[in-house]
Parts: C-alpha cells; sequence; structure tokens
C-alpha cells in the first residue's frame, strides 16, 4: 500500500522494534528461571528422590513452564533415579513413532532419531537402544535392526522386513531412492523380484512414488531423505 | 520465505498410491499452502491452486524438475474446502476462492478486538479503514480483500454486536460494533 505525507515513513519501525525487545526480555528471563530450576533439581536431588509427593509436584510444574523432562535427568549423575531418565526416552520414543508413522511407515534410523528428534535433548543412539529394550518389556512391537553393518534402524510397526526390504533400504541409504533397474543391476535381481519387492514397500508405506523422474522409471523414495535435507541445511 | 523441506522431495508432486501415505501427502501440501499464504499475504487462489494476484504456482517446482498435475491439485482444493480452510469467493464471475490460515470465527474475533483496542466501538467504520487504513497495520487483516471482510462481519452481526451499512447501490461498506 503507498502512503503519503508524514506517514509513508515507516512509523511501526519504532513500535516493532520496542515489542521485539520485550518478546527478547521475556525470552530471556524464562530461560534463566528454566535455568535455576534445573540447578535446583540437580542441587536437592536427594529430597527429590525420596519425597514422592515433593518430586511429582515439581514435575508438574517444570512441565508447565516448559521443560522438557530430559533436561533435568544427568543419567551420569543419577539425578532422580537413573532409570527415570531411560523411561522419559521411552515416553518420548513412542510419541515420536507415533507421530511420524504415516510419514515413513515405522522404519526410521536411529541416527535420525538422535539428530531431528532428540535435537535438544542431550540423548546418544546408545541411549535411544537402552531405552528401546525397555520397551521390549511390554511386548510393542519396537525393534531395532541393522543394515549395512552400522546403520541401525528403529521398528515401531509390528510387520517384520523381509531380508529383500531390508536390502532396499539399503540402497535407499545411499542414494536417497532405489528403482527396478538399480536393484537390478546392483543386486542382480530378476526384474519381477525388484517389482514386487518395491511395490510391498509402496503398500507398507515405507517409500514414496515418483514418477517424474524425467520420463525415465519410476524412482522410488525413502521418505528419511526428508530430515537428512533439514540436517544438512541446519549443521 | 523458506519452505519445509518436503518442499524439495521429489515424490511429494506424485499422488501417492497407499491411501494412508496419501493423506499425509495432502497435510503436507495444505500445510505449505497456508503457511506461504499466511507468510506472504496472500488471500485468493483459483481453481488450479495459483496465488492471485502474482500468479504463484507453488505447485510447480522448477529447482527439481516437479510439478503436480490438475486432478491432484482438485483433490487437494477438495479436501481445503471440506475442511473450511479455502471458501468460494462468489463475489465475481470467475472460479477463484479465498484462503483462510485462521477460520472465519478466529478472524471475526480478532476484528473484534481491533475495535476494543482502539476505541472504535459505537461508531461506523469503513471496510477500507479496517483492510487498509494506518490503524490496522499491525493486524494480522491488513491489506485483506473488503469482500472477504464483509463476509467475516457477518459473523459479528449474528452474534449481535454490529450492523453493517450500505451504501446507495447497496453494497456492504461499512459496520457500526457495540
Amino acid at each position: 500500500m503507498k502512503r503519503f505525507g508524514v506517514s509513508a515513513f515507516d512509523s511501526n519501525l519504532y513500535e516493532s522494534q520496542t515489542l521485539q525487545r520485550q518478546t527478547k526480555e521475556y525470552d530471556d528471563q524464562l530461560k534463566l528461571f528454566q535455568e535455576k530450576l534445573i540447578q535446583f533439581a540437580i542441587e536437592h536431588n536427594e529430597e527429590l528422590k525420596q519425597n514422592i509427593e515433593f518430586k511429582s509436584k515439581f514435575l508438574k510444574m517444570c512441565d508447565t513452564i516448559g521443560i522438557d523432562p530430559l533436561a533435568l535427568f544427568d543419567k551420569d549423575r543419577h539425578l532422580f533415579n537413573v532409570n527415570d531418565y531411560y523411561y522419559e526416552i521411552c515416553v518420548k520414543l513412542i510419541q515420536i513413532c507415533r507421530d511420524i508413522k504415516d510419514l515413513n511407515g515405522g522404519i526410521v534410523s536411529l541416527e535420525e532419531l538422535q539428530k531431528i528428534y532428540f535435537r535438544d535433548a542431550n540423548v546418544t543412539q546408545a541411549d535411544i537402544e537402552k531405552a528401546v529394550e525397555m520397551l521390549s518389556s511390554l511386548d510393542g512391537g519396537f525393534e531395532i535392526f541393522q543394515i549395512r553393518d552400522h546403520l541401525k534402524f528403529l521398528r515401531s510397526v509390528p510387520n517384520e522386513l523381509t531380508s529383500d526390504q531390508t536390502k532396499v533400504l539399503e540402497v535407499c541409504s545411499v542414494m536417497g531412492y532405489a528403482s527396478i533397474n538399480l536393484l537390478h543391476i546392483n543386486l542382480n535381481w530378476e526384474r519381477v523380484r525388484c517389482k514386487t519387492t518395491l511395490n510391498e514397500m509402496i503398500t507398507n508405506g515405507l517409500l514414496w512414488m515418483d514418477n517424474q523422474c524425467g520420463g525415465r522409471e519410476i524412482l522410488y523414495w525413502d521418505p528419511s531423505w526428508i530430515t537428512k535435507c533439514v540436517d544438512s541445511t541446519t549443521t | 520465505m523458506s519452505l519445509p523441506a518436503i518442499y524439495s522431495f521429489p515424490p511429494l508432486y506424485t499422488r501417492q498410491p497407499n491411501a494412508i501415505i496419501r493423506n499425509k501427502q495432502i497435510d503436507s501440501w495444505i500445510n505449505i499452502l497456508l503457511q506461504y499464504s499466511k507468510i506472504e499475504k496472500i488471500w485468493e487462489l483459483d481453481s488450479n491452486g495459483i496465488f492471485l494476484p502474482n500468479e504463484i504456482n507453488l505447485f510447480e517446482n522448477n529447482t527439481i524438475n516437479r510439478s503436480v498435475n490438475n486432478t491432484f491439485i482438485k483433490e487437494i482444493l477438495d479436501r481445503m474446502k471440506s475442511d473450511h480452510q479455502i471458501i468460494y469467493n462468489n463475489n465475481n464471475e470467475t472460479n477463484t476462492f479465498f484462503i483462510l490460515w485462521k477460520n472465519l470465527d478466529s478472524w471475526a474475533s480478532l476484528i473484534l478486538e481491533w475495535f476494543e483496542t482502539t476505541n472504535k466501538l459505537n461508531q461506523v467504520v469503513t471496510f477500507y479503514e479496517i483492510s487498509s487504513g494506518d490503524e490496522s497495520i499491525n493486524w494480522e487483516f491488513h491489506s485483506m480483500p473488503s469482500y472477504l471482510i464483509s463476509k467475516i462481519l457477518q459473523i459479528l452481526v449474528k452474534r449481535g454486536r454490529a450492523t453493517i451499512l450500505k451504501d446507495e447501490y447497496n453494497k456492504d461498506i461499512a459496520i457500526k460494533v457495540v
């Protein structure tokens, strides 16, 4: 919109700066308060551990003010109870897997979990593995499997992957996608075997189809590509 | 503005055969459209999903050489229609939609808040002042087309908070909020 006279000068510049400054001040204050709370939790660890009511009220307060429970636990110093830390990871894992199941068919790499979904928490891949182990007693179908000898994946849906499907995921972890030709050439599979496996994975929601690759064959993409892309732009 | 990472994911532009995934895919598209229109303050799109008036077409991504075909765009827009995220602009002959990154009720409440904070209760205020006046510059509804404003203000009329005034051509032009 064109403005005339005095209003042609950016009159709200000053206002918006003030607003920004205030917001920043609030943010800083909140952060400081959060830090103090965490400090408090570390100092009064013993009391918190022993007095259950105190502990639950304290945790509730932290939750209200926006502190991730994971930030309160220090696994090396046995803050609260060391298992509490892993229970929190378990809860988070279930939440995350439920949220992203429709996007990736329930298969997610530990690396992606740690780097993207546990980004702000100080959690290692080993911690995640331990939490998954604890979850196994619930019989919820959480399982870790490995491809290319070093990439670990978490499966949160009950259908087991066939070895062919695992091989396709291996190819995807290198290229971002797979295709009938790609599998045929690299794995020496018959075309019909490539096709069946890829179609199964589409049905299970593990791969996304792309038929616009310059008129060549259909590409089958691994949705973890999306977060990998986030990762490479932010780091 | 930067679009979410999934916008560069090539299969996003092909209609997915798996219904659950497709649902998620349509969600992602709606999310992209709403986010973009909110940040760029775009109010209208045509029946092919092209943003007006600058004809920005998010469904075509030249960077990765992918585009969504018209049938699938229709499917996405149909979902938005049934979820009231777009509504017909029945003000003109052409087949266009208003895009609502907030629903009509929230817009109505926001405009009501503006009336209250700028002390405009009990006076006649034109639609032009609401959408283009200096006093609404920092408000999200600034630059909203006046026909959409009049649609939203009908809600305040229904809530019994306002009366609409018409000009000599029987067109809504101003409102008084009590």
